[in-house]
Protein backbone atom coordinates (compact mmCIF):
# COMPACT_ATOMS: atom_id res chain seq x y z
CA UNK A 1 0.00 0.00 0.00
CA UNK A 2 1.90 3.47 -1.08
CA UNK A 3 1.79 5.53 1.25
CA UNK A 4 0.61 9.46 0.70
CA UNK A 5 3.33 11.76 -0.43
CA UNK A 6 1.86 14.79 1.23
CA UNK A 7 2.59 14.51 4.68
CA UNK A 8 5.76 14.99 3.75
CA UNK A 9 6.58 18.13 2.87
CA UNK A 10 9.56 19.32 4.08
CA UNK A 11 12.03 17.47 1.18
CA UNK A 12 11.75 19.87 -1.69
CA UNK A 13 11.07 17.61 -5.03
CA UNK A 14 14.03 15.81 -6.76
CA UNK A 15 15.36 17.70 -9.84
CA UNK A 16 17.40 16.08 -12.56
CA UNK A 17 20.51 18.18 -11.26
CA UNK A 18 19.89 16.39 -7.52
CA UNK A 19 19.82 12.82 -9.46
CA UNK A 20 23.35 13.34 -11.31
CA UNK A 21 24.39 14.99 -8.08
CA UNK A 22 23.60 12.27 -6.19
CA UNK A 23 24.90 9.54 -8.55
CA UNK A 24 28.01 11.72 -8.56
CA UNK A 25 28.39 11.30 -4.61
CA UNK A 26 27.62 7.41 -4.88
CA UNK A 27 29.64 6.78 -7.51
CA UNK A 28 32.71 8.28 -5.99
CA UNK A 29 32.04 7.41 -2.33
CA UNK A 30 31.37 3.79 -3.34
CA UNK A 31 34.98 3.37 -4.99
CA UNK A 32 36.67 5.12 -2.25
CA UNK A 33 35.28 3.06 0.34
CA UNK A 34 35.85 -0.05 -1.72
CA UNK A 35 39.76 1.12 -1.86
CA UNK A 36 39.40 1.77 2.05
CA UNK A 37 38.35 -1.76 2.86
CA UNK A 38 40.92 -3.01 0.57
CA UNK A 39 43.36 -1.27 2.39
CA UNK A 40 42.14 -2.40 5.78
CA UNK A 41 42.18 -6.17 4.62
CA UNK A 42 46.24 -5.57 4.16
CA UNK A 43 46.74 -4.11 7.43
CA UNK A 44 44.45 -6.81 8.89
CA UNK A 45 46.29 -9.79 7.28
CA UNK A 46 49.31 -7.89 7.89
CA UNK A 47 48.31 -8.04 11.72
CA UNK A 48 47.16 -11.20 11.38
CA UNK A 49 51.00 -12.64 10.06
CA UNK A 50 52.53 -11.07 13.02
CA UNK A 51 49.82 -12.91 15.49
CA UNK A 52 50.99 -16.64 13.79
CA UNK A 53 54.58 -15.42 13.95
CA UNK A 54 54.39 -14.32 17.44
CA UNK A 55 52.25 -17.88 18.21
CA UNK A 56 55.35 -19.66 16.73
CA UNK A 57 58.12 -18.27 18.50
CA UNK A 58 56.85 -19.35 21.82
CA UNK A 59 56.59 -18.16 25.47
CA UNK A 60 60.37 -17.15 25.62
CA UNK A 61 59.69 -13.97 22.89
CA UNK A 62 60.49 -11.02 24.23
CA UNK A 63 57.49 -8.53 25.18
CA UNK A 64 55.15 -11.23 23.94
CA UNK A 65 52.11 -10.01 25.99
CA UNK A 66 52.90 -6.60 24.65
CA UNK A 67 52.82 -7.82 21.77
CA UNK A 68 49.56 -10.07 21.48
CA UNK A 69 47.87 -6.91 23.42
CA UNK A 70 48.52 -4.47 20.83
CA UNK A 71 48.27 -6.83 17.86
CA UNK A 72 44.87 -7.67 19.42
CA UNK A 73 44.11 -3.76 19.47
CA UNK A 74 44.98 -3.21 15.93
CA UNK A 75 42.61 -5.77 14.66
CA UNK A 76 39.26 -4.79 17.04
CA UNK A 77 40.43 -1.21 14.81
CA UNK A 78 40.52 -2.34 11.99
CA UNK A 79 37.13 -4.34 12.35
CA UNK A 80 35.74 -0.93 13.90
CA UNK A 81 37.54 0.67 10.28
CA UNK A 82 35.91 -2.05 8.47
CA UNK A 83 32.25 -2.29 10.02
CA UNK A 84 32.28 1.77 8.51
CA UNK A 85 33.54 1.19 5.69
CA UNK A 86 30.99 -1.31 4.61
CA UNK A 87 28.18 0.82 5.89
CA UNK A 88 29.51 3.90 4.21
CA UNK A 89 30.04 1.44 1.09
CA UNK A 90 26.07 0.36 1.47
CA UNK A 91 25.06 4.21 1.67
CA UNK A 92 26.88 5.43 -1.31
CA UNK A 93 24.79 2.80 -3.08
CA UNK A 94 21.92 4.08 -1.90
CA UNK A 95 21.24 6.47 -4.75
CA UNK A 96 20.87 3.32 -7.33
CA UNK A 97 17.95 2.11 -4.91
CA UNK A 98 15.42 3.59 -6.93
CA UNK A 99 12.17 1.64 -5.44
CA UNK A 100 11.29 -0.83 -8.03
CA UNK A 101 13.27 -4.01 -5.89
CA UNK A 102 11.90 -4.64 -2.37
CA UNK A 103 14.63 -4.60 0.68
CA UNK A 104 14.86 -5.11 3.95
CA UNK A 105 13.99 -2.31 6.21
CA UNK A 106 16.17 -3.65 9.21
CA UNK A 107 19.52 -3.82 6.81
CA UNK A 108 18.86 -0.10 6.02
CA UNK A 109 18.11 1.00 9.96
CA UNK A 110 21.47 -1.56 10.01
CA UNK A 111 23.11 1.10 7.81
CA UNK A 112 21.74 3.75 9.38
CA UNK A 113 22.81 3.54 12.91
CA UNK A 114 26.45 2.55 12.26
CA UNK A 115 26.51 5.56 10.65
CA UNK A 116 24.73 7.97 13.07
CA UNK A 117 26.15 6.42 16.08
CA UNK A 118 28.67 8.69 16.81
CA UNK A 119 27.29 12.11 15.85
CA UNK A 120 24.03 10.83 18.20
CA UNK A 121 26.46 10.26 21.15
CA UNK A 122 28.12 13.64 20.88
CA UNK A 123 24.76 14.85 21.57
CA UNK A 124 24.25 12.39 24.83
CA UNK A 125 21.68 9.99 23.11
CA UNK A 126 23.00 6.13 22.36
CA UNK A 127 21.85 5.46 18.95
CA UNK A 128 20.83 1.50 18.54
CA UNK A 129 18.64 -0.72 16.57
CA UNK A 130 15.80 -2.78 18.17
CA UNK A 131 14.36 -6.46 17.50
CA UNK A 132 11.62 -6.09 14.98
CA UNK A 133 9.72 -8.17 12.42
CA UNK A 134 11.03 -8.33 9.06
CA UNK A 135 9.74 -5.39 6.84
CA UNK A 136 10.19 -5.03 3.26
CA UNK A 137 9.67 -2.04 1.42
CA UNK A 138 9.93 -0.67 -2.49
CA UNK A 139 11.34 2.84 -1.39
CA UNK A 140 13.86 5.27 -3.19
CA UNK A 141 17.08 4.68 -1.32
CA UNK A 142 18.05 8.35 -0.80
CA UNK A 143 14.49 10.37 0.15
CA UNK A 144 14.23 6.76 2.87
CA UNK A 145 17.57 7.91 4.92
CA UNK A 146 17.08 11.39 4.58
CA UNK A 147 13.74 11.33 6.02
CA UNK A 148 15.37 9.08 8.97
CA UNK A 149 17.80 11.88 9.43
CA UNK A 150 15.78 14.49 9.58
CA UNK A 151 13.57 12.54 12.57
CA UNK A 152 16.88 11.28 14.74
CA UNK A 153 18.14 15.18 14.08
CA UNK A 154 14.45 16.47 15.77
CA UNK A 155 15.41 14.05 18.88
CA UNK A 156 18.78 15.48 19.10
CA UNK A 157 17.49 18.94 19.53
CA UNK A 158 18.94 20.19 16.22
CA UNK A 159 15.28 21.09 14.22
CA UNK A 160 14.82 23.29 17.37
CA UNK A 161 14.69 26.94 17.59
CA UNK A 162 16.89 27.09 20.58
CA UNK A 163 19.16 24.03 19.49
CA UNK A 164 16.89 21.75 22.15
CA UNK A 165 18.42 23.68 24.84
CA UNK A 166 21.70 22.32 24.10
CA UNK A 167 23.38 25.14 27.08
CA UNK A 168 21.30 23.55 29.51
CA UNK A 169 21.08 19.92 28.43
CA UNK A 170 22.83 17.22 30.14
CA UNK A 171 25.54 15.74 27.96
CA UNK A 172 25.08 12.19 28.44
CA UNK A 173 21.78 9.25 29.20
CA UNK A 174 19.70 9.70 26.15
CA UNK A 175 18.50 6.68 24.56
CA UNK A 176 16.62 6.20 21.03
CA UNK A 177 16.60 2.75 19.74
CA UNK A 178 15.16 2.39 15.66
CA UNK A 179 12.75 -0.44 15.11
CA UNK A 180 11.50 -1.38 11.76
CA UNK A 181 7.35 -1.92 12.12
CA UNK A 182 4.57 -2.59 9.98
CA UNK A 183 1.61 -0.34 11.48
CA UNK A 184 -1.29 -0.83 9.77
CA UNK A 185 0.02 -2.03 6.88
CA UNK A 186 2.24 0.99 6.50
CA UNK A 187 6.20 0.21 6.62
CA UNK A 188 8.07 2.47 9.26
CA UNK A 189 10.04 2.80 11.97
CA UNK A 190 9.56 3.78 15.44
CA UNK A 191 11.39 5.43 17.38
CA UNK A 192 12.01 4.83 20.95
CA UNK A 193 13.54 8.21 22.82
CA UNK A 194 14.81 8.54 26.30
CA UNK A 195 15.91 12.10 26.29
CA UNK A 196 19.56 13.15 28.06
CA UNK A 197 19.16 13.48 31.89
CA UNK A 198 15.13 11.74 31.59
CA UNK A 199 14.73 9.90 34.80
CA UNK A 200 12.80 6.83 33.63
CA UNK A 201 11.88 5.63 37.08
CA UNK A 202 10.96 9.36 37.86
CA UNK A 203 7.28 8.68 36.97
CA UNK A 204 6.78 12.09 35.46
CA UNK A 205 4.32 12.01 32.62
CA UNK A 206 3.97 15.90 32.07
CA UNK A 207 5.71 16.64 28.96
CA UNK A 208 8.32 19.11 29.15
CA UNK A 209 8.95 22.05 27.48
CA UNK A 210 11.78 20.30 25.13
CA UNK A 211 9.99 17.43 24.95
CA UNK A 212 6.96 18.91 23.56
CA UNK A 213 9.31 20.93 20.92
CA UNK A 214 10.82 17.17 19.86
CA UNK A 215 7.19 16.00 19.03
CA UNK A 216 6.01 19.07 17.49
CA UNK A 217 9.30 18.82 15.46
CA UNK A 218 8.64 15.16 14.50
CA UNK A 219 5.40 15.91 13.58
CA UNK A 220 6.41 18.40 11.06
CA UNK A 221 8.88 15.54 10.32
CA UNK A 222 6.03 13.34 9.06
CA UNK A 223 5.65 11.30 12.27
CA UNK A 224 2.43 10.07 14.77
CA UNK A 225 3.24 10.49 18.49
CA UNK A 226 2.43 7.10 20.18
CA UNK A 227 3.78 8.34 23.33
CA UNK A 228 4.68 11.64 24.61
CA UNK A 229 5.58 11.56 28.85
CA UNK A 230 8.81 13.88 29.90
CA UNK A 231 11.59 10.94 30.05
CA UNK A 232 10.02 8.69 27.33
CA UNK A 233 8.66 9.68 23.61
CA UNK A 234 8.00 7.28 21.16
CA UNK A 235 7.15 7.85 17.36
CA UNK A 236 6.11 6.35 14.10
CA UNK A 237 7.83 7.47 11.10
CA UNK A 238 5.86 6.43 7.73
CA UNK A 239 8.82 5.33 5.06
CA UNK A 240 8.11 7.74 2.45
CA UNK A 241 7.33 6.95 -0.90
CA UNK A 242 7.21 3.34 0.36
CA UNK A 243 5.67 -0.09 -0.72
CA UNK A 244 5.24 -2.63 2.12
CA UNK B 1 45.61 -37.01 1.45
CA UNK B 2 48.38 -34.63 0.59
CA UNK B 3 48.70 -30.84 1.16
CA UNK B 4 46.31 -28.76 -0.21
CA UNK B 5 46.88 -26.81 -3.23
CA UNK B 6 46.01 -23.48 -3.22
CA UNK B 7 45.94 -20.51 -6.35
CA UNK B 8 45.29 -16.81 -4.74
CA UNK B 9 44.16 -14.16 -7.18
CA UNK B 10 43.94 -10.39 -6.29
CA UNK B 11 44.90 -7.55 -7.62
CA UNK B 12 45.88 -6.03 -3.99
CA UNK B 13 49.14 -7.77 -4.04
CA UNK B 14 50.26 -6.89 -0.46
CA UNK B 15 46.94 -8.63 0.74
CA UNK B 16 47.71 -11.82 -1.28
CA UNK B 17 51.05 -12.23 -0.54
CA UNK B 18 50.46 -11.92 3.22
CA UNK B 19 46.95 -14.22 3.17
CA UNK B 20 49.56 -17.04 1.29
CA UNK B 21 52.08 -16.57 3.65
CA UNK B 22 49.52 -17.77 6.16
CA UNK B 23 47.73 -20.46 4.53
CA UNK B 24 51.47 -22.00 4.64
CA UNK B 25 51.73 -21.37 7.96
CA UNK B 26 48.68 -23.73 8.28
CA UNK B 27 50.62 -26.35 5.84
CA UNK B 28 49.11 -25.34 2.03
CA UNK B 29 51.15 -24.87 -0.77
CA UNK B 30 50.19 -21.55 -1.88
CA UNK B 31 50.64 -19.41 -5.45
CA UNK B 32 49.58 -16.12 -6.06
CA UNK B 33 48.53 -14.27 -8.95
CA UNK B 34 47.44 -10.66 -9.12
CA UNK B 35 45.34 -10.81 -12.51
CA UNK B 36 42.90 -12.63 -14.71
CA UNK B 37 45.46 -13.87 -17.07
CA UNK B 38 47.57 -14.63 -14.82
CA UNK B 39 45.32 -17.13 -12.74
CA UNK B 40 44.59 -18.84 -16.45
CA UNK B 41 48.54 -19.57 -17.35
CA UNK B 42 48.89 -20.60 -13.64
CA UNK B 43 46.19 -22.98 -13.67
CA UNK B 44 47.27 -24.17 -17.32
CA UNK B 45 50.93 -24.67 -15.75
CA UNK B 46 49.88 -26.80 -12.98
CA UNK B 47 46.36 -27.00 -11.48
CA UNK B 48 45.57 -26.55 -7.90
CA UNK B 49 43.40 -28.27 -5.72
CA UNK B 50 41.39 -24.64 -5.09
CA UNK B 51 41.30 -21.24 -6.94
CA UNK B 52 40.30 -18.04 -4.45
CA UNK B 53 39.38 -15.47 -7.13
CA UNK B 54 38.54 -11.87 -6.39
CA UNK B 55 35.48 -10.93 -8.61
CA UNK B 56 36.88 -7.19 -9.32
CA UNK B 57 40.05 -7.07 -10.89
CA UNK B 58 41.41 -4.92 -13.65
CA UNK B 59 41.66 -6.77 -16.48
CA UNK B 60 39.26 -10.03 -17.75
CA UNK B 61 36.18 -10.20 -15.54
CA UNK B 62 36.44 -12.47 -12.56
CA UNK B 63 33.29 -14.17 -13.20
CA UNK B 64 35.04 -15.03 -17.33
CA UNK B 65 37.93 -16.02 -15.38
CA UNK B 66 35.90 -18.54 -13.45
CA UNK B 67 34.45 -19.65 -16.86
CA UNK B 68 37.32 -20.22 -18.70
CA UNK B 69 38.95 -22.41 -15.19
CA UNK B 70 35.62 -24.38 -15.05
CA UNK B 71 35.66 -25.25 -18.73
CA UNK B 72 39.43 -26.17 -18.82
CA UNK B 73 40.04 -27.88 -15.41
CA UNK B 74 35.95 -29.16 -13.98
CA UNK B 75 37.62 -30.44 -10.84
CA UNK B 76 39.16 -27.55 -9.71
CA UNK B 77 37.15 -25.97 -7.05
CA UNK B 78 37.32 -22.22 -7.43
CA UNK B 79 35.73 -19.76 -3.93
CA UNK B 80 35.08 -16.32 -5.11
CA UNK B 81 35.79 -12.94 -2.74
CA UNK B 82 33.41 -10.26 -3.38
CA UNK B 83 32.73 -6.66 -2.28
CA UNK B 84 29.25 -5.77 -1.63
CA UNK B 85 28.70 -4.36 -4.65
CA UNK B 86 29.31 -7.36 -6.18
CA UNK B 87 27.62 -9.60 -4.20
CA UNK B 88 24.71 -10.42 -6.68
CA UNK B 89 27.87 -11.68 -8.62
CA UNK B 90 29.06 -13.93 -6.11
CA UNK B 91 25.39 -15.59 -6.44
CA UNK B 92 25.81 -15.32 -10.18
CA UNK B 93 28.88 -17.16 -10.11
CA UNK B 94 27.87 -20.19 -8.23
CA UNK B 95 25.61 -20.89 -10.94
CA UNK B 96 28.62 -20.97 -13.29
CA UNK B 97 30.24 -23.49 -10.82
CA UNK B 98 32.09 -21.81 -8.10
CA UNK B 99 32.27 -23.86 -5.06
CA UNK B 100 31.21 -20.99 -3.07
CA UNK B 101 31.78 -17.24 -2.13
CA UNK B 102 32.84 -15.24 0.46
CA UNK B 103 32.22 -11.57 1.25
CA UNK B 104 34.81 -9.08 1.65
CA UNK B 105 36.62 -8.08 4.43
CA UNK B 106 37.29 -12.13 4.88
CA UNK B 107 38.03 -13.75 7.65
CA UNK B 108 40.49 -15.92 8.16
CA UNK B 109 38.88 -18.63 9.75
CA UNK B 110 36.05 -18.54 7.28
CA UNK B 111 38.43 -18.65 4.43
CA UNK B 112 39.80 -21.22 5.74
CA UNK B 113 36.71 -23.75 6.56
CA UNK B 114 35.48 -23.19 2.91
CA UNK B 115 38.91 -24.04 1.56
CA UNK B 116 39.15 -27.34 3.67
CA UNK B 117 35.97 -28.37 2.32
CA UNK B 118 36.67 -27.45 -1.47
CA UNK B 119 39.83 -29.26 -1.27
CA UNK B 120 38.40 -32.06 0.01
CA UNK B 121 36.20 -32.22 -3.50
CA UNK B 122 38.78 -31.63 -5.33
CA UNK B 123 41.29 -33.89 -4.25
CA UNK B 124 38.65 -36.82 -4.37
CA UNK B 125 37.85 -35.99 -8.21
CA UNK B 126 41.56 -35.55 -9.14
CA UNK B 127 42.53 -38.47 -6.84
CA UNK B 128 45.25 -38.25 -4.89
CA UNK B 129 47.97 -37.97 -7.22
CA UNK B 130 46.35 -34.10 -7.56
CA UNK B 131 46.10 -33.52 -11.58
CA UNK B 132 43.04 -32.99 -13.17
Amino acid sequence: MAHDDTIHMAAPAATAGDDAAHECVGCLAASATHELQNALAVIRESAGLMQDLVSLCGEGLPHRDRLCTMLSLIQEQVARGGDLAWNLNRLAHAWEEDGESARDLGAVLEEFVALARRGCAMRGVELSQGNGPAVRVSAPGLPLRASLLRAVRCCLGEGLADGGGQGSRPATGGALVLRAVLHQEVPGVELDFIPPGARADSGATELSTTSADIARCMQACGAEVWQAEAAHLRFFLPCPNCTA
Amino acid sequence: MQELKVLLVDDEEEFVTTLAERLSLRGMVTRIATDGEQALRAVEADPPHVVVLDLMMPGIKGTEALRRIKAGHPTVQVILLTGHGSARDGIEGMKLGAFDYLMKPLRLEDLLEKLHEAGRLAQAAQGNGGNT
